[in-house]
This record gives C-alpha cells, sequence and structure tokens, in this order.
C-alpha cells in the first residue's frame, strides 16, 4: 500500500495495494505539492491498486478538483478490477448530483417568516378555539352526541388521579404564604389576618392558578403528546376519512373532561391552601382554632369563590385548546412530537398567566 | 482464531419471547459474495432471527459467529467495530426523522471516521446518487415516498462500505414497480461491490430476482436451506406450499 510520486515527464503518482482513506490522504497532500510546484499536467497510476473504499475514492476525486482548479491537467489511468467499478461509479453518480443546498434565509426574510407563521398560527388556535366552544358547548344540545365513555375515561386519568398531587402541592403553597404572610403581618401584631389574605388568596387566585399549572404539566403535556403521535402516524387522518370531525371526536370530551374536573380540582386546592394556613396559625403562631376559623369565614366570600372556579374553567379551555393545537400541528416524527410538547407546556402557562390577569384587570 | 471461509455463522440458535420459542435450533452460514435469502411466511420468526444476528437481542442458546468471532463473547467496543462492517437497513427505513438525508448518511461517517466535512460531501452524494436521491439530498424523511425512503436506508447501510448487509423487507409495502427497482439495485450493489447480502423477505418475485441461495423459516424451524432452484423443485410441503402461492386449509376454510 504505497503513493510515490515519480519526477519524469509528466511527473506521475503510482498508486499501489488499496485505495483507502489513508492513501488517499496521502494522493490528495502530493496532487496539492504538484500543483504548487507549478506543473501543467499530471498522470496517476492505478494499475497497482486492487480494491478501494468510499474514502479513498472520495479523495482520488478531490485531489482531481483541485488539481483540475489549480490548472493542472490529470490523467488517471491504469485502473482495473474492483477498484476500476468502484471508483467509475463514483465519477458517475459525482457527476449526476448537483444539487445545491438549500439557501439560509436573510435576517429580514427570517423576521417575516416569523411574523407571517405567528400570524397565522393565532389564527388556527383561534379557529379550533371556536369550533371547540361550538362542538363542547353548542353542538351536544344540537343532538349531534358526545362520547361520554371517553369523557369518563378522561375525567379519571385527569381529574381523579390528579388529585393528591393538587392537594399537596397547595398545602405546601399554603405554609409557604402563611408563614410568609405571618412574618410580616406578625411586626404589627396582626398575625390574625393571615387567616383572611390565606382565604382570600386561596380562592380568588392561588387555588385556580397553581392547580392549572399543575394540571397544564401534567395533562396538558399528556394531550399534546397524544394528540401528535396520532397524527405523525396518520391516525388523525384515518378519523377524517371515515367522516369524523376531528374536534368532536379527540377534543370535546377532553374539554368536557376538563370543564368538570378542573373547577373540581381548584376547591380541593382552595381547601388544601386555607388548611395548611390553619395549622400553621394554629399550630405555629398560637392563635386558638375558633378565632381562626371565624377570621378565615369572614375572609371566604361567594364572590371570591366564584370568580376562582370562572377562571379554572377559563383554565382548563386554555389547556385543552392549546395542547391540542400543538399536538395536530406537530411536523417530523419523535423530535418533532418532543418539541409540539415542549412548546404546548410553554403555551399553556404564558396563556394561563394572561388569563389571569385579564380576570384581575377586569375584576380590579 | 482461525478465519472461516464464510461470513456469518449461526449455530442452533434459539429465542424466546418470554415462554413463547420463536427460533428452535436454526443453523446456517452465510458464504462470502453471495445473496442468502432468508424466507417464510408472516410471524415465522425472520424479524427475530434479523434481530439476533446482527446483535440487537440476545440469543436463549446457540451462537452467531462474524468472520469466526462469536459474538456473544465480544464486549460493547468490539461488537461496536463489528457493527461498523455490518450494514443494516431496516424495514422502514430507520431514519431520523429530524435530519436531512444528507445528515442521516454523514452521521455514521462523522462519527465513526476522521474525515473532512467536503470528503463527507462527496461520499455521502456518491451513496445518494447509487441509489438516485440525488435530487432529495437536503430533504427531511418526512417529505419522501415509503419507495424514496426505503432506498435512502439503503444508502445509509451502505455509509460505511460495510462487507455484508442485511435489508429487511425490501419490497414490503412497495409497488411492484419500486420493488422490481430496489430488486435490481440489491443486485447492481452486488456486482459493483461485491457485497454480502442478507435478504429477509416474503416476496416471492424477488426471491427468485435477487437470491443465490434461500433460508426457508417455517414457526421457527428452518424447513429449507439451498440453491434457489432447488427450493422452487423442493418435495417439502411447505416448501413447495409457499413458492406455489397455496392458501393455507385453516385461512380458505373460512
Amino acid at each position: 500500500m504505497a503513493v510515490d510520486l515519480e519526477r519524469r515527464e509528466p511527473w506521475m503518482i503510482r498508486v499501489t495495494g488499496q485505495l483507502s482513506e489513508q492513501t488517499g490522504r496521502e494522493l490528495l497532500s502530493l496532487v496539492n505539492m504538484v500543483a504548487q510546484a507549478g506543473r501543467k499536467e499530471l498522470e496517476i497510476e492505478m494499475s497497482g491498486v486492487d480494491s478501494a473504499d468510499s474514502a479513498g475514492v472520495a479523495f482520488l476525486a478531490r485531489a482531481r478538483d483541485e488539481a483540475g482548479r489549480a490548472g493542472v491537467a490529470v490523467n488517471i489511468h491504469g485502473t482495473r478490477g474492483a477498484a476500476l467499478e468502484f471508483i467509475a461509479l463514483f465519477e458517475k453518480s459525482l457527476q449526476q448530483s448537483h444539487v445545491v443546498p438549500p439557501r439560509k434565509a436573510g435576517f429580514f426574510e427570517s423576521v417575516g417568516e416569523w411574523f407571517f407563521s405567528a400570524v397565522l398560527e393565532a389564527k388556527s388556535l383561534f379557529n379550533l378555539l371556536v369550533d371547540s366552544i361550538y362542538w363542547t358547548f353548542i353542538a351536544p344540545f344540537e343532538r349531534r352526541g358526545v362520547r361520554w365513555a371517553t369523557v369518563w375515561d378522561e375525567m379519571h386519568q385527569m381529574g381523579v388521579r390528579a388529585i393528591l398531587i393538587v392537594y399537596v402541592i397547595n398545602l405546601l403553597l399554603g405554609f409557604t404564604m402563611a408563614l410568609l404572610a405571618s412574618n410580616q403581618l406578625g411586626q404589627f401584631g396582626a398575625s390574625i389576618f393571615v387567616a383572611d389574605l390565606v382565604a382570600i388568596g386561596f380562592t380568588r387566585e392561588l387555588g385556580a392558578l397553581m392547580t392549572a399549572i399543575i394540571i397544564s404539566a401534567r395533562s396538558g403535556s399528556a394531550i399534546t403528546a397524544e394528540l401528535a403521535t396520532m397524527t405523525v402516524q396518520e391516525e388523525v387522518d384515518a378519523l377524517k376519512s371515515m367522516g369524523f370531525n376531528t374536534t368532536q371526536f379527540l377534543i370535546t370530551p377532553k374539554i368536557i373532561a376538563m370543564v368538570i374536573c378542573m373547577p373540581a380540582l381548584t376547591i380541593i386546592a382552595m381547601f388544601a391552601g386555607i388548611e395548611a394556613g390553619f395549622l400553621l396559625g394554629v399550630f405555629n403562631l398560637g392563635i386558638s382554632p375558633a378565632a381562626w376559623i371565624n377570621r378565615t369565614i369572614i375572609g371566604l366570600s361567594a364572590s371570591n369563590i366564584l370568580l376562582g372556579l370562572g377562571k379554572s374553567v377559563c383554565y382548563a379551555v386554555v389547556i385543552v385548546v392549546v395542547g391540542c393545537h400543538n399536538g395536530l400541528r406537530v411536523r417530523g416524527g419523535a423530535r418533532g412530537v418532543g418539541l409540539a410538547t415542549t412548546r404546548s407546556v410553554v403555551m399553556d402557562v404564558f396563556f394561563i398567566i394572561v388569563v389571569a390577569a385579564t380576570f384581575s384587570i377586569i375584576t380590579g | 482464531m482461525a478465519r472461516g471461509t464464510h461470513i456469518l455463522e449461526v449455530k442452533d440458535l434459539v429465542a424466546r419471547y418470554g415462554e413463547r420459542e420463536v427460533l428452535n435450533g436454526v443453523s446456517f452460514t452465510v458464504e462470502d459474495g453471495e445473496i442468502l435469502a432468508v424466507v417464510g411466511g408472516s410471524g415465522c420468526g425472520k424479524s427475530t432471527l434479523l434481530k439476533h444476528v446482527i446483535g440487537l437481542m440476545r440469543p436463549a442458546s446457540g451462537t452467531v459467529k462474524f468472520w469466526g468471532r462469536d459474538i456473544a463473547s465480544m464486549n460493547e467496543d468490539e461488537l461496536s467495530e463489528l457493527q461498523a462492517r455490518i450494514g443494516v437497513s431496516f424495514q422502514s427505513g430507520g431514519l431520523f426523522n429530524s435530519m436531512t438525508l444528507y445528515d442521516n448518511i454523514a452521521l455514521p461517517l462523522r462519527e465513526r471516521r476522521e474525515l473532512s466535512e467536503e470528503i463527507i460531501r462527496t461520499i455521502v452524494r456518491a451513496k445518494l446518487a447509487l441509489v438516485g436521491l440525488s435530487e432529495a439530498m437536503y430533504q427531511l424523511p418526512s417529505e419522501l415516498s415509503g419507495g424514496m425512503k426505503k432506498r435512502a436506508g439503503f444508502a445509509r447501510a451502505l455509509a460505511l462500505d460495510p462487507e455484508i448487509v442485511f435489508f429487511d423487507e425490501p419490497g414490503a409495502g412497495l409497488d411492484p414497480i419500486t420493488a422490481a427497482g430496489l430488486d435490481e439495485l440489491i443486485l447492481r450493489l452486488r456486482r459493483m461491490l461485491g457485497i454480502t447480502m442478507v435478504v429477509v423477505t416474503h416476496e416471492l418475485e424477488s426471491i427468485k430476482k435477487v437470491a443465490d441461495r434461500v433460508l426457508m423459516l417455517d414457526r421457527g424451524d428452518v424447513v429449507f436451506l439451498g440453491l434457489l432452484d432447488d427450493a422452487l423443485e423442493s418435495a417439502e410441503p411447505r416448501v413447495r406450499q409457499f413458492f406455489s402461492r397455496t392458501p393455507d386449509e385453516t385461512i380458505t376454510a373460512r
């Protein structure tokens, strides 16, 4: 296995043995040297080559190209046997393929593309929202049917199985909040008002918000992953081809289940938060249970509780619609599913906060 | 260790899924430069056999030897080195959906060899041209038809100049014209590159066209191993039934 340069007229490179990655490299550097020496003609003698591999031949092709660019006429001769076929195969295929890599978009082009895709996405999200609301809240009353068995199953998956985590997290959040507030209010001897604060905070804002965030991470991601996988595997197309409306078939049961479960979970969350406040007040701050409960009841108001529950219904719709939206517009395979799921949870949190802020502004 | 004349030797291979025995003692060899067709009806253990041979699954008992070396005795590095000499083209292509065809084929070259990107590009272009996919170089697998995916899978299997290539169901799910094109491609690759091939298939036409020898499996047993011509003439009932496309009693009786 060797590559030798003979300085006769014209200069000649003799390759013997296997034309492999290593010999290919040597060949390339020799050819470059010949080009630098200012020769106009070069012969490559291949009769000693008995086999070749892809890398070797690729180096040979490259050596010839570079030499050609430097103005050296290269003559390859003597190829035979398997090596000849291999080289011929490469030569032929390289001549055929002149595909330019796709051009990268410029700055303004990408800004524009980003803008238009954002507008289009907003449009499709809005369409899906309207469609979902029709199929969930109007169509059933036009006797168009709901798949109750699926609703039941989804309620179990998304609601019942989330009870423990919702309870525990809100309990911990309740402790945190009560402790934080008692440190401050305690300085004014107003620890007892922590009871009001916790009661108002959890009924009006935190119960619903915390539950929504837990559920978006737990079920929003699951919804997207499920629908994205179904889309990738053409299950959604199959449904359409059988004449099913995908919104009615896939999304409505989830929305109904979520709209029922979210307020229920939110009530558990409110209870957990208030319970945590009570435990902290009684055992840590040493306030009598009766006094604490009394203040809590003063803090509770029907309007706050209804506001919290109302928000939770909106969060429920947001989580399902955003989850389905991302699931149905997935592109590509496994990686696409992952990206869609990530996107879904991020969008969930964003829209949940937007909804919460909107409520706060409206209700003052 | 002495090198045998055959590339691959499988001896008394037994495979189980849980309690169920899928392969009960399969033995065969693959000679240098031949095309062996592994055939049999659905669920006969063809794909399981393939997975065991290429080292994706460990046999319950029996040996698989490449170039005289038992893969069960190899450590991770040795197995990985061996797998670089073996090309596998998977049933549905096995392409990475998030990468362009170019990157799919460049991946083994980048990871396994230390080559400059320009050399890699030359190799990838040649491999894609070989399977007639030059135009699709920068497309994603999801933008390709089934036949194109399969050809791209071939190209990737050939990326590292393997000495033996396994094709899992090259023609499955393709129209007859594309399937015939793939058979043609297999023959051309062998002619040009001298690669040994094992083709797992149940397509009769394809077997008749490409195979030198045939290994027929039925419910985990080897019912035939020999030259294609002998298989076509065989008196063994299961073999005759397969090659004459006679339906099973159990299916027609219904």
